[in-house]
């Protein structure tokens, strides 16, 4: 993955500084860092069981926490390591909707949700190769053009909405040396065929 | 400071299995009847080995939510328990597995299905065990109602203790370095919640002048965070005693209702649960 940090959960493969070169100020973990998860919470789950033989009283304790490190990882439920938010990253970004007055846009109304749209954006812009457009800028507007396609198959045909224009516009926070620096990057206007 | 079972007066076992009782009504209601009808599309846990893609069907979701809101009120009511708590665990496990086999895990209900589960095996393993010679004591309370309630104590301690442990193994024990990174997370949830008008104004407008106040005050925030962790690692401490347990629920609660305030996270069924079986209001007036 290149150029986000995605939103704070990146147990599962987030942000990498060893393959984005803008990423020097932040906070990142390594990409050996599943294997590093995997050894250090068996070691954990170990000491768990250690912990209920020595003392029958916390076996229920310890026998669930042993699972939630162990089986939690794979997100078996009921087993979870509760991973939200365990690696927080000093970037995050959300897309934002306008309409031609720059009042912001209910997306919902359309049926779509702000994770579906979110989720849709960021398979896209992963699905992008690393070889092409350099700037993020640039893949941004070329990851969009999947997003602008489902906000028009949504468009209702009749109604307050059906000839509106809609700006997509991605937003990006950025702590860097204490301070937040936004980044308001207008990807696209779709506007009814 | 001991490790001893609490002895828990009748009111307060009756408080938390009426707690847990209506806490798991109040879960089925409010899950949502609108069924993702794609089936399984990453199965987790036993939706590996069984196909359960039949809880897409809104028919058949509305009588496993029936079942489990019937069971739900025996068990509140001290009728047929055990078997009340097993149906419960077990309409709990085959929702909670179908929703969270739809490609993102949704967390909301973890901590009850794990308490439920907790119940019904300390129910059973009390019937089966609690009175043979091999029985280990420490286990086993002296009626199965205070052994139930024992590991389902156990249970919370043991979700609240493993998100702490992962939050220092996923950072590499920099996870309160990092932290204010989470008020990135927080800005974006807002620009979210105004997308989907999911909040009122004044919520939002509140939210957002906390996450600046924090913003400009990174050590505060740190400090809040770091508090915030201190206090998932110390749910094991509530095992030692009663009053112990009342502060760690307190704390736990405490910090549900700031993550609320600032990610609208606000994990409502782990707030029940922490008050019913942590800060249990019986225990505190006796």
């Amino acid at each position: 993955m290149r150029g986000l940090c995605g939103n704070g959960n990146t147990a599962t493969g987030g942000y990498s500084a060893l393959t984005d070169p803008t990423a020097a100020s932040c906070y990142t973990i390594d990409v050996t860092s599943r294997q590093y998860r995997l050894k250090v919470n068996l070691a954990l789950a170990a000491c768990a069981v250690v912990l209920a033989i020595f003392n029958p009283m916390v076996t229920v304790f310890a026998v669930i926490l042993a699972a939630n490190l162990t089986l939690g990882q794979r997100e078996d439920v009921p087993f979870s390591t509760y991973g939200m938010f365990s690696s927080p990253s000093n970037r995050s970004w959300a897309l934002s909707f306008e309409d031609s007055k720059g009042e912001l846009f209910p997306i919902a109304t359309f049926g779509l949700l702000p994770s579906t749209v979110r989720k849709s954006f960021s398979a896209d812009l992963g699905g992008l190769g690393d070889e092409v457009d350099p700037t993020e800028h640039a893949r941004r507007r070329r990851a969009v053009a999947g997003l602008v396609e489902m906000v028009e198959k949504k468009r209702p045909s009749f109604g307050e909405w059906a000839s509106e224009p809609i700006t997509i516009i991605y937003l990006g926070y950025q702590l860097k040396g204490g301070k937040l620096v936004t980044d308001r990057d207008v990807l696209a206007v779709t506007e009814p065929q | 400071m001991s490790l001893d079972i609490p002895n828990w007066s009748a009111t307060e076992l009756d408080l938390m299995r009426i707690g847990l009782g209506l806490t798991t009504v109040w879960a089925f209601m409010t899950a949502a009847a609108l069924r993702p009808d794609s089936g399984q599309l990453a199965p987790v846990g036993i939706a590996r080995f069984v196909n359960i893609g039949w809880m897409g069907s809104r028919q058949i979701f509305r009588f496993v939510q029936f079942v489990a809101c019937a069971a739900a009120l025996f068990f509140a009511a001290d009728m047929a328990t055990p078997y009340a708590v097993s149906v419960m665990a077990v309409a709990m496990l085959i929702n909670v597995t179908f929703v969270s086999s739809q490609g993102s895990v949704n967390h909301g209900s973890h901590l009850l299905l794990i308490v439920l589960l907790a119940e019904a095996s300390g129910y059973g393993a009390h019937a089966l065990f609690a009175e043979s010679d091999k029985a280990e004591e420490t286990l086993f309370a002296s009626t199965s109602a205070a052994t139930a309630s024992w590991w389902a104590i156990q249970a919370i301690a043991a979700a609240y203790f493993a998100s702490g442990l992962t939050k220092l193994v996923n950072s590499r024990g920099r996870w309160v370095q990092n932290s204010p990174g989470l008020l990135m997370d927080a800005l974006s949830r807002q620009e979210t919640w105004a997308l989907l008008g999911s909040q009122p104004p004044k919520v939002l407008e509140r939210a957002a002048n906390v996450t600046d106040f924090l913003l400009r005050h990174i050590r505060i925030a740190q400090m809040l965070f770091a508090a915030g962790l201190l206090i998932e690692l110390s749910a094991p401490l509530g095992l030692c005693g009663v009053g112990i347990l009342a502060l760690v629920g307190i704390g736990l609660i405490a910090l549900h209702m700031a993550n609320g305030l600032l990610l609208g996270l606000s994990f409502p069924l782990y707030q029940l649960l922490v008050l019913t079986f942590y800060v249990n209001p019986a225990q505190l007036w006796s």
